[in-house]
């Protein structure tokens, strides 16, 4: 087995490599090209990085061994990543992407600081969008120098080093459009091999009847089940619209039709995942009923079953932590160097917009994407006990985004001085409710705190009056949003340099 | 056309939301097939609702 892990592993790796540094060609003349893929990013592209982002390494491990101790009271995944994830992506997606085409963003931190002229809430977005990033960024070399050390005997430092060069090499060659293309190939694998692992596991309990003649098969109606149940409702899926790794890429579809076929194409794909998670866990606790550490359950139930699925089992971990690493080191990478690196750099030069000066910001674009690899490498060799607890904290932080986004392009009346306080609160008590006390309702502070951060944008919105024309300019945004913006010539930082 | 795609979205949404206290749905056979189907009723009306008003599946298409 080692045999072929490493043979597996090595063929796919390669591969990665020769598609993303191939479809990386030409990615790095400026900043449209590196960051957004000129703006060309079709269905497929967008469909499969939505999947492979949301399926990570962590899901094929952490979440099916949610779904083995929680069984269909786990189905608020599925409901919030079938329902509320494709609503919200395309509602506040198709109107970003608008936006995005029509002004030139390319980060959701430059659009709030426009949308509600606030400074406060662009650099809250920006340096939130950074922090609460890193975490996810950081666990994935983590967990995967661990997979391949504990299959195949390769050291961890060693399995570390290869995991980020190899993807350090087409991110830096290639920006978005390498990335997203290694994703089609992440995505189809990853399908390939959930299928795979269903029949196998089914067959191997003894039929699909013997998996779900169990109590698991049945969501709680009381107790902490249905606790379960609920949270995960708004948990997952409102927040994919707004984690920054997922959420950039909406600037950088193709036109309006490719991001409808790719958010329902998503949400098809990660129901799918959703359906086999909850077979697959319900197949091995047929037969190995007594898994103590649940994060193991799928490994378990794969070395009883099929040993043979196992170099695909750490091939697909690899490319699901691949494929949320390199879309985390770019997004990480937009936001500091669009909203921050860029405008200093050019009052101080004094440069207008304009390929000529998108050159040095694409490079400084490269040294930035290395600094985090090098940071990741040492993280990653001294991991912090409390790296895991930080996926937690940094979803439910992100989850805090969604009212500022979805409330003010559905509610006139909003304000910046409501999205503001929705916002500090939210975080502030998504803060006290994961390290002071436990969360009031459920078990996940995340979207507690983002009851109240509504509630808050809402109170203070009514409450406080806003000057006219600030809401006059909003009102020119939203209306921007909702236009035909695919039969005009899109934004062109040389055009506004001229 | 986009009426009814609304409407069946938000029917199996609630479906799948109201599940726990369904006794008739709620059963050991029924949830996990139930589930492979709302999903999937509710991403094609999802995508009905989301197309143009000009591609003839719009309210106003339907009464001409």
């Amino acid at each position: 087995m080692i045999f072929w892990t490493i043979t597996i592993l090595g063929l796919y790796l390669v591969s990665i490599l020769v598609v993303g540094v191939y479809s990386g060609h030409g990615a790095g003349k400026d900043t449209e090209s590196f960051f957004v893929a000129n703006r060309r990013i079709n269905w497929l592209q967008e469909s499969m990085a939505v999947f492979t982002t949301t399926i990570p390494a962590a899901a094929l491990v952490g979440t099916i061994g949610l779904f083995y101790s929680g069984g269909a009271n786990m189905l608020g995944y599925l409901i919030s990543y079938s329902f509320l994830m494709p609503l919200t992506y395309w509602y506040v997606g198709s109107r970003l992407r608008r936006l995005g085409r029509a002004r030139g963003y390319q980060t959701q931190a430059v659009f709030i600081g426009d949308f509600y002229q606030s400074r406060y809430l662009r650099w809250a977005v920006a340096l939130a969008g950074i922090a609460f990033s890193i975490p996810i960024l950081m666990t994935s070399p983590v967990a995967l120098g661990y997979l391949l050390n504990h299959y195949t005997g390769i050291p961890y430092a060693a399995g570390v080093l290869l995991f980020i060069v190899v993807a350090a090499v087409y991110t830096l060659k290639g920006g978005l459009r390498a990335v997203a293309n290694t994703d089609i190939f992440h995505g189809v694998l990853l399908l390939l091999f959930l299928v795979g692992v269903i029949v196998t596991v089914v067959l191997y309990a003894g039929g699909i009847v013997r998996v779900l003649d169990t109590p698991k098969a049945v969501v709680s109606s009381s107790g902490p089940g249905l606790e379960l149940f609920v949270a995960w409702i708004f948990y997952v899926g409102l927040g994919t619209c707004v984690q920054p790794d997922r959420a950039f890429r909406m600037f950088a579809v193709r036109n309006e039709s490719n991001l409808r076929n790719g958010v329902i194409i998503s949400g098809a794909m990660v129901g799918l995942s959703g359906l086999s998670f909850l077979i697959i866990a319900l197949s091995v606790h047929a037969y190995a009923p007594d898994i103590k550490q649940t994060d193991t359950t799928l490994a378990t139930g794969l070395e009883l079953a099929a040993p043979w699925l196992i170099p695909w089992f750490v091939m697909n971990a690899w490319g699901g932590g691949m494929s949320a690493f390199t879309a985390g080191l770019l997004s990480v990478a937009n936001i500091f160097i669009k909203d921050m690196f860029e405008p200093w750099y050019r009052r101080r030069h004094n440069l207008a917009a304009g390929p000529e000066s998108d050159r040095p910001i694409v490079f400084a674009a490269r040294i930035f994407i290395t600094c985090m690899i090098v940071i990741t490498a040492g993280v990653s060799f001294y991991p912090p006990p409390f790296i895991w607890s930080l996926i937690n904290i940094t979803l439910g932080s992100l989850l805090q985004f969604l009212p500022m986004f979805a409330l003010g392009f559905l509610w006139r009346r909003v304000t910046w001085l409501g999205a503001a306080s929705g916002w500090t609160v939210g975080v502030a008590c998504m803060f006290l409710w994961s390290f002071v006390f436990k969360p009031p309702f459920g078990p996940l502070a995340g979207v507690d705190a983002l009851a109240v951060n509504a509630v808050v944008l809402i109170l203070v919105s009514l409450l406080v009056p806003e000057d006219q024309a600030l809401k006059d300019q909003r009102e020119v945004l939203r209306k921007l949003a909702t236009s035909d913006v695919d039969s005009k010539p899109a934004f062109s930082a040389a055009g506004l340099a001229n | 056309m986009k009426i009814w795609a609304r409407a069946l979205y938000v029917v199996t949404f609630l479906v799948m939301c109201t599940l726990p206290f369904n006794p008739l749905l709620n059963q050991r056979f029924v949830v996990f097939p139930l589930s492979a189907i709302c999903v999937t009723l509710g991403l094609i009306a999802l995508y009905v609702c989301t197309l143009p008003d000009d591609t003839g599946f719009s309210g106003k298409g339907d009464t001409k």
